[in-house]
């Protein structure tokens, strides 16, 4: 598959800092490379899925807000393949695995109200998603309809 | 009684290894014929999970594969399994045999030991009311029970379960249970009057075929947390460890790297000869046979007792009974765990089991109850309602709290389940046909015992995440059986005698599942390599 390395590579710093708050090794860059070379199932289609991948690679705060709003509108679309796939390298490598496996140990209350407060930030990143990008999933509507 | 002493055995299974181990215990030369595809060399095998991930020069490599096909990708429409690139060998060209399916998805193996290389390893006896249409009793089986179990290790202990399950002869101790398992066993205790005598829930010991002591070369479990990956101290038994076992036996023949096609029908109805073929293409070898044994695993066996009747007769037969258990996932957070932190140094498979009585013992549902443990979690991150960022902290502050119980449920023969060869398809591609339609009263059986396993979890403290239960498609549970059924009436052209014996070839013993006339809840592999074993005590 032909990539643009360049892109891909720093769409994984990008999207490495939005998942475990710290850049990729170099080592996970190659493997996120590498899948990409293999396999065309991370190349977007044009459109809403295309747009997303763009606009997700502008930083981490926005990566999270545009899989906030692909998780419940495109969950099978380019953008979700790419951090799934991401997200499987990291927690098989170092350093990066104990910081999705490990929780630092908590007393009941504090990991209830942890959790709570974390739940609550995953639901205002996903209202923010679906007002940020409800225009263009719109826009696309219109544009499929005139294309028919 | 036969006084050639010389048998035939296709297969390397649970069921062909412990056939055949118990012909060479009665003086029986033993040749076994497998496709018998090999297990990769362990990678640092005195490591645990972390050491893996923290030393391997490629750790991605060896968890995700070389073309990244452990990753599970939101798209996949497909049943999950989970199988790491480290097992793909067990289930390797088994697509050649998958014809057109209708409601049932089923694995092949091709593996040295079978598909059991990458099972989770639960033994359980059948009991009186399981075997109601066997053509024998518990009484007859428990020998063999308790012999298999001195040969692999089965640990469990008499509790609660022990109502459904006998107890046989070397049972060895419990595994220890993780922080999990134990704050549920407590809870069962605090809860059980309830649970026993309002919703007829036991909870129990599983029993499984991982070692708590050293036995021969394999050594006890360290929790080394590797279970899915393959254990590298052979503590979780595989039947490939009972392939060496033989090997070292003068009477016995392992032929790699062959794929049994059919065998040859003399004009007494007997089996002559086998025919194989070198995997790969290769040459075709005929093997002279007066006493044949077929353990390829119930859809495999099939396959070569159709094409052998095709190429004597020229008619496409029709083998009607299929069965399967159907399970549900039925995942729960243990509310209680939250802020615990997460051990990797765990048995990765279940400990702990679920029964659910019925005043019907055939209609016994069986749960085995999995707390999460080392398993990559990328698969069930994407599943939670957030962004990848949120759900990976959700999942890992609730990493110690996850479980889920695997609901099994019975299944018995009907009419309308059938296998057969494809249309067009010979010696070169062996494709079945299947169709499988499950019983009328599937849904309200299920609908019935699933809400009783969330009123049993909540009694324990647990949560049932609304939406996350799966029902799993029909051949999932691997569990298959029924297109020969054993019986004593000598009823049906295509039934066995109690001893396997077909009844149109007098000379082929069915070793594996094809001959069970009814599929208990229970997890079958047990009672198919004690069934070999008795097999081979009683036939030979
Ligand atoms: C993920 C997983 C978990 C499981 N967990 C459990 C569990 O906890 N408890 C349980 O009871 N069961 C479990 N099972 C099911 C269990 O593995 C099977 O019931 C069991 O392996 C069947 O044994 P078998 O010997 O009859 O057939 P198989 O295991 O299928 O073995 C068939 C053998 O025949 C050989 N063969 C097939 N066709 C040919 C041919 N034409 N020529 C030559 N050789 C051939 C193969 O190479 C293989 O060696 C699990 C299965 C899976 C996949
Ligand atoms: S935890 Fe699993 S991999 Fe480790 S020793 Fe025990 S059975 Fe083997």
């Amino acid at each position: 598959m032909k990539v643009d390395p360049t892109l891909i590579e720093q769409e994984c710093h990008v999207f490495t800092r939005f998942l475990v708050r710290a850049p990729a090794t170099p080592y996970v860059r190659d493997k996120y490379l590498e899948a990409h070379r293999l396999s065309g199932t991370f190349v977007p289609a044009a459109g809403v899925d295309s747009a997303l991948v763009t606009v997700a690679r502008w930083s981490p705060a926005v990566t999270r807000v545009a899989d906030a709003y692909a998780r419940l509108c495109a969950p099978r679309g380019v953008l979700r393949r790419k951090l799934v796939l991401l997200l499987a390298i990291l927690e098989t490598s170092p350093p990066f695995f104990r910081a999705i496996d490990y929780e630092p140990s908590r007393s009941w209350a504090m990991a209830s109200l942890h959790l709570a407060v974390t739940a609550t930030i995953g639901i205002g990143a996903a209202a923010v998603g679906m007002i940020a990008f409800l225009p263009l999933r719109l826009t696309e509507g219109v544009w499929k309809r005139r294309g028919e | 009684m036969v006084s050639d002493r010389r048998v035939l055995v296709v297969g390397s299974g649970p069921s062909g290894v412990h056939f055949a181990q118990t012909a060479l215990s009665k003086g029986y030369q033993v040749t076994m014929v497998d496709v018998g595809r090999e297990a990769p060399t362990p990678v640092m095998p005195e490591a645990d999970l972390v050491q893996l991930k923290e030393e391997l020069a490629d750790p991605a490599g060896y968890f995700l594969g070389g073309s990244y096909e452990g990753v599970l990708l939101p798209d996949f429409d497909k049943e999950y399994y989970g199988t790491p690139p480290s097992k793909n060998y067990v289930f390797e060209d088994g697509a050649r045999f998958a014809g057109s399916l209708e409601g049932f998805e089923p694995l092949f193996s091709f593996a040295r030991g079978g598909m059991a290389e990458a099972w989770t390893a639960g033994c359980y006896p059948f009991n009186d009311g399981e075997l109601t249409d066997f053509p024998f009793s518990y009484a007859r089986l428990a020998p063999h029970y308790g012999e298999v179990a001195r040969r692999i290790g089965i640990t469990g202990e008499p509790d609660d379960l022990g109502r459904f399950m006998p107890l046989h002869e070397h049972l060895l101790q419990p595994l220890p249970l993780d922080t999990h398992s134990l704050r549920l066993v407590r809870a069962y205790e605090r809860k059980r009057a309830y649970l026993n005598e309002t919703l007829g829930a036991y909870l129990g010991r599983t029993r499984v075929a991982t070692l708590s002591r050293d036995m021969d070369e394999r050594k006890a479990c360290t929790k080394l947390g590797r279970c899915l990956w393959g254990c590298p101290r052979g503590a979780l038994y595989t039947p490939s460890q009972t392939v060496r076992t033989l090997q070292r036996h003068d009477g016995f023949r392992y032929l790699g790297g062959l794929e049994a096609l059919r065998f040859q029908i003399g004009d007494n109805g007997r089996a002559t000869a086998l025919i194989a073929r070198q995997v790969g293409g290769g040459e075709i070898q005929t093997l002279p046979t007066s006493q044949l044994a077929l353990a390829a695993g119930t859809l495999p066996t099939a396959a070569i007792v159709l094409r052998s009747i095709l190429a004597a007769t020229g008619e496409r037969v029709r083998l009607t009974g299929l069965m399967d258990n159907r399970q549900v996932l039925v995942p729960f957070l243990n509310v209680g765990m939250l802020g615990r932190p997460y051990d990797p140094a765990s048995y990765q498979y279940h400990l702990l089991g679920l029964g659910l009585s019925d005043p019907d013992p055939r209609a016994y549902v069986h749960g085995q109850i999995t707390t999460l443990k080392t398993a990559l979690l990328h698969p069930i991150i994407q599943q939670l309602p957030f962004d990848l960022r949120t759900s990976l902290l959700v999942a890992r502050a609730t990493h110690s709290a996850l479980g889920v119980v695997n609901v099994n449920f019975h299944d018995s023969r009907r009419g309308d389940n059938w296998v057969e060869l494809e249309e067009g398809a010979d010696m070169e591609s062996p494709r079945l046909r299947i169709r499988y339609v499950p019983a009328a009263d599937e849904p309200g059986r299920l609908h019935a015992a699933l809400g009783k396993v969330r009123r049993v979890l909540r009694a324990l403290g647990c949560v049932v995440p609304p939406g996350m239960q799966h029902l799993r498609p029909m051949g999932a549970s691997v569990h298959y059986a029924g297109l020969f059924p054993m019986t004593t009436s000598g009823d049906g052209r295509w039934g066995t005698d109690e001893h396997c014996r077909t009844r149109e070839f007098s000379n082929v013993l069915l070793v594996d599942g094809s001959t069970f006339p009814f599929l208990p809840a229970k997890n079958v592999t047990f009672t198919l390599m004690a069934n070999a074993s008795r097999v081979a005590a009683e036939a030979l």
